[in-house]
């Protein structure tokens, strides 16, 4: 068995989740990750959101070397639920300047805001050995306690936030979510 | 007058909010649905139903944008004003297009069993005093008992058992019912015929919720005097009782809060209840605090409280009223103002905190009827970290100055 199956196997047994299929992409030298059949949107992180609220979603898309990180991209989502117009809205945080909203986007819906969000997590190609086997690997974690507004201090974003937050075990009352790819190479991924 | 001044300025300077305490982005950014109006906002409870004040506060808010830091606030006022109750928001569309529904249903908490440390604290003179002590629900019935040994309150210090319990009339009545049980043994600093060695009470009351936030309780207490000197004894000190209770908190736009908390209390002691005491005590209290902030956990706090007290007739030493302890004249001994208490009593705080910082200003006179009045002051200065205060209290006065270092949580 490789390291890249040990990892995947010790992976998928701590997490709370069954993993999802990850597909690795490239794109303009920079490394994506596409997951068409992942449904984050779940339990209670959904049920607040349709209750009107907006939800922090933090995502860590990690390379993996075996049980090597290669290369890491962390961002941070809050979504709401548009009661209306029954679609989510999306805005991703900037890690510079915390408050800000860098990108936003509505009308998504639930099956396409996994899309959306994975689309704003890009990685530079590390130097590595084209022909090692790789995987990718997803988390998503939210925080049991609501933030009431994701834009003030407390819920203010950088990347040591992000690092200390992934770095630690998740919360009983955190939902986390994740997925892992199949082992790839990275002289097999086509740039679309 | 000049410290009290000193204090009052300090405080409210301290209680100036900064301008990150108050700084407000509300959440259009990140909630989509901060676009609609509020349409309406409801309570669904068979059991509870919300101060006027919090519903003044959803008519304020009705036609307004939908905000949720604005309702999550309006959240904490009602779980603050309604104990024991268990609050769930509900946000749907309106009947009208573009516009919201917010309902909040309030439950009985469905907590039960309660353990909880009723008092805790350290006098540097006075030593210890501590009790511990468990709440649990039957049906409607409210339960609790507890230990206790208290070195503060009373000119002795009494170490013994306490038990009662709480309940509605009826469900839903406005009316309840309590009744206390309790039996203590009292330690006294030297050596009196007027001391008792043992005392038992039993206090059956009503409680009646007259209006929002305006309460009365009367009733019977029944104590059981035990003495011992100059020969063995036993006396009855048995009271009417009736206290009128009126809390009342006003939210001052997003800066803060005014709390105000008053009541006043009477006790007669007449032979027609078999009492071997014969005595009125009348006692007034009022306490006005001014807190920065809409969060439970405020960064700034004033509070200004006065008591004043008078007995007619001859009270047992126990009922007696005492100064110079957690919250009254801090930084005194109450053995070395009043060693067997007062019958007149007259006092004045001023408690500011400024994050964990927090400074007292206390000032006051306790007396017996017909000698003359002392006005003392006192000041403190400590550190409050998670509801426990650490804090260095003195006289102020022109002799030998001793601190007294208190310690303990909610004083």
């Amino acid at each position: 068995m490789t390291a890249a199956a040990l990892t995947a196997l010790s992976f998928l047994l701590q997490s709370p989740t069954l993993a999802q299929a990850l597909t690795p992409r490239l794109s303009d030298n920079q490394l994506i990750a596409v997951a068409p059949a992942l449904k984050f949107l779940e339990g209670k992180p959904l049920e607040r959101l349709r209750n009107g609220q907006s939800v922090t979603f933090d995502f860590q898309l990690q390379l993996l070397d075996g049980t090597k990180s290669l290369a890491r991209s962390l961002q941070r989502f809050v979504l709401s639920y548009d009661l209306w117009e029954e679609t989510f809205s999306a805005v991703q945080l900037s890690q510079t300047s915390p408050r800000t909203p860098v990108f936003s986007t509505a009308r998504l819906k639930a099956e396409t805001v996994a899309t959306w969000c994975l689309g704003r997590m890009q990685m530079p190609l590390p130097t590595v050995d084209k022909t090692k086997p790789l995987t990718l690997q997803l988390e998503i974690r939210t925080s049991g306690t609501k933030l009431a507004n994701p834009l003030r201090p407390q819920g203010s974003v950088d990347l040591a936030v992000l690092v200390d937050i992934f770095s630690r075990p998740p919360d009983p009352k955190d939902s986390r979510i994740t997925a892992l790819s199949r082992s790839f190479t990275l002289s097999s991924l086509a740039t679309p | 007058m000049k410290c009290l001044c000193a204090t009052l300025l300090a405080s409210t300077v301290l209680l100036f909010p900064d301008s990150r305490a108050v700084a407000f982005q509300d959440s259009t950014q990140t909630n989509v649905n901060s676009r609609y109006k509020i349409e309406r906002i409801s309570v669904q409870s068979s059991a509870f139903a919300v101060t006027k004040s919090i519903q003044r506060e959803f008519d304020r808010l009705i036609g307004r944008p939908f905000r949720t830091e604005v309702l999550d606030e309006l959240e904490k006022r009602i779980r603050a004003e309604i104990p024991n109750v268990k609050v769930t928001r509900k946000v749907l569309k309106g009947q009208q297009k573009d516009q919201i529904a917010v309902q909040f249903v309030l439950e009985r908490s469905g907590k039960s069993v309660d353990f909880n440390t009723t008092r805790l604290a350290y006098h540097s003179q006075q030593n210890f005093s501590f009790g511990a002590g468990i709440d649990f629900k039957v049906k409607r019935v409210n339960f609790s008992g507890g230990l206790l040994t208290d070195n503060n309150e009373r000119v002795e210090r009494y170490s013994g058992l306490r038990a009662g319990f709480l309940t509605p009339l009826t469900k839903d009545s406005r009316v309840r019912l309590a009744f206390i049980a309790e039996s203590f043994r009292s330690q006294w600093h030297t050596q009196s015929p007027d001391f008792q060695r043992t005392r038992t009470n039993f206090e059956p009351t009503v409680l009646i919720d007259i209006l929002p936030g305006l309460k009365i309780r009367s009733g019977f207490t029944f104590n059981n005097l035990e003495f011992q000197l100059p020969a063995a004894r036993v006396q009855a000190a048995n009271a009417v009782t009736s206290t009128l209770r009126y809390s009342k908190q006003w939210q001052l736009g997003l800066a803060g809060t005014q709390t105000l908390d008053a009541g006043y209390n009477l006790r007669a002691a007449a032979t027609l209840l078999s009492s071997d005491f014969e005595y009125r005590r009348h006692t007034g209290e009022a306490r006005l605090t001014f807190a920065s902030g809409n969060s439970e956990k405020s960064r700034s706090a004033l509070t200004l409280s006065t008591l004043f007290g008078a007995i007619g007739g001859q009270a047992p030493v126990f009922d007696r009223f005492v100064l110079g302890n957690f919250n009254t004249l801090r930084g005194y001994n109450r053995f070395e103002i009043a060693p067997f208490g007062g019958d007149r009593v007259i006092h004045f705080s001023a408690d500011g905190r400024y994050r964990f910082v927090r400074a007292v200003y206390d000032t006051g006179t306790i007396s017996n009827s017909g000698r003359p009045k002392v006005l003392r002051h006192s000041a403190g200065l400590g550190f409050v970290v998670s509801g426990i205060t650490a804090m260095v209290a003195f006289p102020i006065r022109g002799s030998s100055i001793e601190p007294v270092f208190l310690l303990g949580m909610n004083f």
